[in-house]
């Protein structure tokens, strides 16, 4: 679409927005209607779907999740997050992108994982130049990884100012969160904060950093990294409910177990009928997520030192964002394996 | 240290605009005139419009920080002759944005001020808020469309005496109109 096609479109779409936040309760099922109508059939189809069971059950635990977006979160930071989620990486993004796919016969991710490394890393030139890459092909959605993230305010805290038009988050400990931190996040207002959780006494350190986040009304998630050696730690009701009253609403499970033994999997799916908190499974939701997300199909990583990788568990590389383009490391062998009709041979699960 | 940060960038670019036009200034001009690298720009700014607006809400804020009753010709003068000063940013702010972002822009900053006049006005209690809005919005008007065809007409000190005019025509006419509305109320 063209270019002022795509503001109208924008435009139609904020002023949705606006007449949902005045009412949000007696609103939401007009606008659910409404998206139906604009946005393409094929695009998010199930999650669309389930989003509909969700808010015509009005005492379900999921209802409850989704009313607190509007008495939890910044009106501001809220509404920017749907321009930016919605709008730009979805609405406006999937034709972008799907011309991008068929053009350079290539995956277009729906998300880049860019690890921050301030010593030996890419610098915000590197990362400023990669992302505008990304947004040309029809990516709009950044998640920022590393160590002492939060210690490196400036650099991630600019690029997040500087494509007011994306989504970024962010994967952190929480340790280095403080009020001005927090300060400068809603100022952006399109940095979603993700907390490593461990399960274990060392989650008490989460009290802080949540504390920060809710009194600043900012949205934040949790990231939960699993294994068999691990996963009893997570795979029980009250580990769920101390995520909940540390006012997490999204937690994030990632783990390349196989199906079958994987425990936490099996909790997913039970405290998902019963528990406000919203709970996507890495890879085992296939049916949420569209399959394997691998390959630049939804997702790909980039490291500190500019390495195209294709999946979270698989750090196989043959191209490099310092030396080549974005678009010609999608192009590449490593990713060419991903992108055929179907599923992908998975090389992450063990 | 965060002001400082952004006040040099706002110098450099208003020397930057003394040479060459809004449109062909880049981050890279900005940042390299003032010393800092990219990333602190765009830690503070989305763009080099970002940092226009920034330099026009300070200049404004100041100018209009502590108006009242009887300064407010004196600084109506102070803002035309500071804009001035300005010219090659103001000019330039003028055709880089649309009409309609500078008028709204302005506007902003005009609406309060004639507000403040018209409460001071005597029988500025008995008029309804959507009356008092109306008077303000005309009064805003005026203004904003005096000052903008100034700036389009290339901002001629001669002519920045209709600013005086103006002054003194709203002085007067600002207490007539509140006691028009005012008694009775609805009558028109």
């Amino acid at each position: 679409m063209s270019i002022v096609g795509n503001e109208i479109k924008r435009l139609g779409l904020m002023s949705m927005y606006e007449f949902l936040d005045k009412d949000p309760e007696e609103n939401l099922p007009k606008l659910v209607d409404w998206l139906d109508s604009y946005i393409h059939p094929d695009v998010l189809k199930v999650q669309r779907q389930l989003f509909r069971e969700i808010i015509e059950k009005k005492d379900s635990n999921w209802y409850q999740l989704l009313v607190s977006l509007w008495s939890d979160i910044d009106d501001d930071v809220r509404k920017t997050l749907f321009e930016n989620l919605i709008i730009n990486a979805n609405a406006l993004a999937a034709e972008t992108a799907e011309k991008s796919r068929r053009k350079y016969d290539c995956n277009i991710p729906w998300v880049i994982l860019i690890t921050l490394d301030k010593e030996h890393g890419l610098d915000f030139d590197a990362w400023d130049d990669v992302i505008e890459q990304a947004k040309s092909l029809g990516t709009f959605a950044f998640v920022f990884q590393g160590h002492n993230l939060l210690a490196n305010k400036e650099e991630m805290i600019a690029l997040c100012n500087k494509h007011a038009d994306c989504e970024f988050m962010v994967c952190t400990t929480g340790r280095y969160l403080d009020d001005d931190y927090a300060r400068q996040i809603l100022r952006v207002k399109n940095l979603i904060v993700a907390l490593n959780v461990t399960g274990t006494d060392a989650d008490r350190a989460l009290d802080r950093p949540t504390e920060i986040l809710r009194r600043f009304k900012l949205p934040y998630a949790a990231l939960i990294q699993y294994d068999r050696g691990n996963q009893e730690r997570f795979a029980t009701g009250s580990f769920f409910d101390c995520l909940i009253e540390h006012g997490v609403k999204m937690a994030f499970f990632l783990s390349s177990m196989p199906v079958e033994g994987d425990h936490v999997w099996e909790k997913i799916q039970e405290f998902r009928k019963t528990k406000p908190i919203m709970s996507i499974n890495f890879c085992k939701d296939r049916e949420l997520i569209g399959g394997c997300v691998a390959g630049g199909r939804y997702f790909c990583a980039i490291d500190a030192k500019g390495n195209l990788q294709p999946c979270f568990f698989v750090h196989d590389s043959d191209s490099n964002v310092c030396t080549d383009t974005l678009l010609h490391g999608l192009q590449s062998p490593v990713f060419q394996r991903y992108h055929v009709d179907g599923e992908p041979e998975c090389l992450a699960i063990k | 240290m965060s002001v400082q940060t952004e006040k040099a960038l706002a110098a450099s670019l208003k020397k930057l605009l003394t040479k060459k036009t809004l449109e062909k200034i880049t981050v890279k001009d900005i940042t390299d005139d003032c010393g800092v690298n990219r990333q602190t720009f765009y830690y503070h700014f989305h763009d080099v419009y970002d940092l226009v607006e920034w330099i026009l809400t300070e200049e404004l804020e100041e100018l209009t920080g502590e108006i009242d009753a009887e300064n407010w010709p004196e600084r109506m003068r102070r803002i035309m002759d500071r804009m001035m000063e300005d010219k090659s940013f103001v000019m330039n702010t003028y055709y880089s944005l649309t009409r309609r972002q500078l008028d709204q822009f302005l506007q902003k900053f005009i609406h309060p001020l004639i507000e403040a006049q018209l409460d001071r006005a005597k029988s500025g209690d008995a008029v309804l808020p959507e009356d008092k809005k109306f008077l303000a919005d005309m009064a805003t008007y005026a203004l904003v469309g005096i000052m903008t065809e100034w700036i389009a007409s290339g901002m001629k000190p001669e002519d920045s005496k209709v600013f005086g005019k103006v002054v003194y025509l709203l002085d007067g006419i600002l207490d007539f109109v509140v006691d028009k509305f005012a008694s009775p109320a609805g009558s028109y």
